[in-house]
């Protein structure tokens, strides 16, 4: 919520407001309304429409080339495979190259990381090495880490991160052999972790003077996925509560950390009311499902439903009220 | 993206229609509004907490025996609802507010379902969903509610049409969504006066969201992996006259912009414009949510809106991965047809992309 009336935007009724306010003639008001109202001008569609076809077209190419390798696979010899691959990624870098740091050289820099995976995987069949699949995706985010930094791309951050994610999934899943509740929770409060890592790097660069990111869609995107990582646990706990063994504890206080810190940090020292909502919101979901364990212990039927829906109502009415004392 | 009051002001301030000193009473006539305000995200956090509450709510009233009747559920939906919209208009208290959204929505739940098996027929009940939600609109003077009033009226709209098996129904009903949507987004904006606007403005979203669930259901009716639950629904769903509905449409709004820019309909630009759009309408016949999306783009950046610019990306993607799995082709043929789409887009990009000079200049 805008603390400025200044940054409210500018509708109809609102741009009216104004003008009359400001006691300004009737031209002023026209003017002003076509300004507000009308269609962004001809260069800013221009700008618009490049981005988006560069995206759009670069997309296309590399789905085109993947649907090309997959058509091919059995009929390509293994230096053929190579060799397709790899042209593609040295033309991808290159157009990187000349183009960066405008959007078209970003974009070539993401399709020449997505072509690694691929590239990975039919060394892997090529070479029966046996490695596990996490090795895959963890070799992956390896030989992309310099490209992420030097692209300045926030997406291609965004896909090293969720490669580390997937990596770490396999890892538990087919090295570790987890299969038991108690040990499977450990797995997202890793997630968890290497998230929170991640958004106090960014955060950390983006108080530098030229920062490497700056997009904050980036940032907010990797900690809600940490934040659900660590509410499933915490969620997990309360259902099966000694089944979690020490993982669900360390769920819970992990959980209350982060909504903790987020408050703190996102309040006071980098105002951002996304991140307080969103630490607001997991804890708000975290105690409502305290709550409805409760409840349905007590097995109070219609009234045990009556009274979540009250309670979730209160929830909601305590969120807005905190909101607009604290927004501006 | 978004204009805000500031820029308008800056605007003026440049073109010597506002003094400098205009701020502050501007400031002092919009400090009202700020208490209205709300962000996309808490917006949506309450909306999912809303249905929460509206869901157990609605688990309480049919754990009640003496509910399990169609009239009694009729009645009290009747009640609750007229209780909630009494309550939303006179309280300021933000307990009772919220309250009433749930209650509204439930007692909505109890009328729909009542009416549903009073006549024993999904059209009627779609047909009371559809004019409890538009009726609603107008009543309850609350964001969320009139965000979910939208999707809600959609919904039973688009479960009405199928269900009554009747040719085209459910194309004229998506159609008239479009033309809803188009309404509400575009036609009229700067002769509303503000309370149409602002009750306008949450049902635009709900619209959008609802024309493209509507979109992605019969996308998911013609693909294999849905085939085995959704495929007896295929005849049922929409063809090429949604697409051209879509497109012409997409033409139109595309014929506003030109014209707002001055431009000649006659000219290259113009021309280049409205045939492309009828090109990807042609292409893409047989998956109107690759249009949809498309033209959800454009709008997206005309109406300077990120949440819609946000929606819009999400279902191209969506719509764009799905029709090209769909397509009935081996995957070389795929692999020809995407890479040769890409470097469609790729030429037309280098072919408007503005110059340095030009991305330098204000």
């Amino acid at each position: 919520m805008p603390a400025d009336p200044l940054e409210l935007r500018a509708t109809p009724h609102r741009v009216r407001t104004a003008v009359r306010a400001a006691g300004l003639s009737d031209d002023a008001l026209n003017r002003a309304l076509d300004f507000a109202i009308t269609t962004p001008p001809p260069i800013a569609w221009r700008r618009f429409l490049s981005g988006a076809l560069a995206l759009l077209g670069a997309g296309l190419l590399l789905a085109g080339v993947v649907c090309f390798v997959a058509y091919n696979w059995t009929r390509i010899g293994r230096f053929g495979k190579f060799a397709l691959i790899e042209l593609a990624i040295i033309a991808a870098t290159l157009l990187a190259w000349r183009k960066l740091p405008r959007l078209s050289g970003q974009v070539a820099l993401l399709a020449a990381a997505v072509l690694v995976g691929p590239l990975l995987a039919i060394y892997g069949q090529t070479y029966q090495t046996g490695a596990d699949p996490y090795g895959l995706f963890l070799t992956w985010f390896a030989l992309i880490i310099p490209w992420v930094i030097v692209s300045r791309f926030s997406a291609l951050w965004v896909v090293a991160i969720l490669l580390l994610d997937v990596s770490l999934l396999l890892f538990a899943g087919q090295v570790i052999g987890l299969n038991q509740a108690r040990d499977m929770l450990w797995v997202p409060l890793v997630i968890a972790a290497l998230h929170g890592v991640a958004v106090a790097c960014w955060e950390w660069q983006s108080g530098r003077a030229q920062p490497w990111l700056d997009e904050r869609w980036a940032m907010r995107l990797v900690a809600v996925l940490g934040f659900a990582a660590l509410l499933v646990v915490g969620v997990t706990f309360v259902f099966v509560d000694e089944e979690a063994g020490a993982a669900g504890s360390v769920g819970v206080l992990a959980l209350a950390t982060a909504i903790g810190g987020t408050l703190r940090y996102y309040r006071s020292i980098r105002p951002d009311q996304f991140m307080v909502t969103l630490a607001v919101v997991m804890g708000m979901a975290w105690v409502t499902a305290l709550v409805g364990r409760f409840i349905m212990e007590l097995d109070l039927d219609a009234l045990g439903f009556f009274v979540m829906a009250a309670f979730v109502i209160w929830e909601i009415t305590l969120g807005v009220k905190w909101y607009r004392r604290h927004a501006s | 993206m978004r204009l805000k009051i500031s820029d308008v002001l800056a605007f003026l301030k440049a073109e010597g229609l506002a003094p400098a000193g205009a701020d502050d009473a501007v400031r002092a006539a919009l400090a009202a509004e700020t208490s209205d305000e709300m962000p996309w995200f808490m917006r949506v956090a309450i909306g999912v907490g809303a249905w929460l509450a509206t869901a157990f709510l609605i688990g309480s009233f049919f754990a009640i025996a003496e509910l399990e009747d169609y009239r009694a559920q009729t009645i009290v939906g009747v009640l609750l609802i007229g209780m909630a919209v009494a309550v939303r208009r006179q309280s300021s208290a933000e307990f009772l507010q919220q309250t009433a959204v749930a209650a509204s929505l439930a007692g909505q739940a109890l009328v729909i379902h009542g009416i549903g098996d009073l006549f024993d027929s999904v059209v009627g009940a779609g047909i009371t969903g559809a004019l409890l939600s538009i009726a609603l609109v107008w009543l309850m003077p609350d964001r969320v509610h009139r965000f979910l009033s939208a999707l809600i009226g959609s919904g039973s709209a688009v479960a009405a049409a199928v269900a009554s098996e009747a040719p085209a129904a459910l194309e004229i009903a998506t159609l008239v969504l479009v033309a809803c949507t188009a309404y509400v987004w575009r036609m009229g904006i700067r002769d509303r006066d503000a309370a149409t606007a602002e009750m306008l403005e949450p049902v635009g979203y709900g619209l959008v969201i609802a024309l493209f669930g509507v979109l992605l259901f019969d996308t998911m009716t013609s693909m294999d992996g849905f085939r085995w639950a959704l495929g007896h629904l295929r005849q049922e769903m929409l063809g090429s006259a949604t697409t051209i509905g879509i497109t012409l449409a997409f033409m139109a709004l595309v014929w506003k912009i030109i014209d707002e820019h001055g431009t000649s309909h006659r000219s290259r630009a113009s021309f280049a414009a409205l045939a492309g759009v009828a090109a990807l309408g042609t292409g893409a016949l047989s998956s109107p949510g690759i249009v949809a999306g498309a033209a959800a783009l454009v709008l997206a950046f005309d109406r300077r809106d990120r949440v819609l610019l946000g929606l819009a990306v999400i279902f191209l993607l969506v719509f764009g991965s799905a029709y090209y799995y769909s397509l009935s082709l081996t995957l070389l043929e795929k692999s020809g047809v995407l890479v040769g789409s890409g470097l469609l887009l790729i030429a037309i990009r280098q072919r408007i992309a503005p110059s340095d000079a030009e991305n330098v200049a204000p």
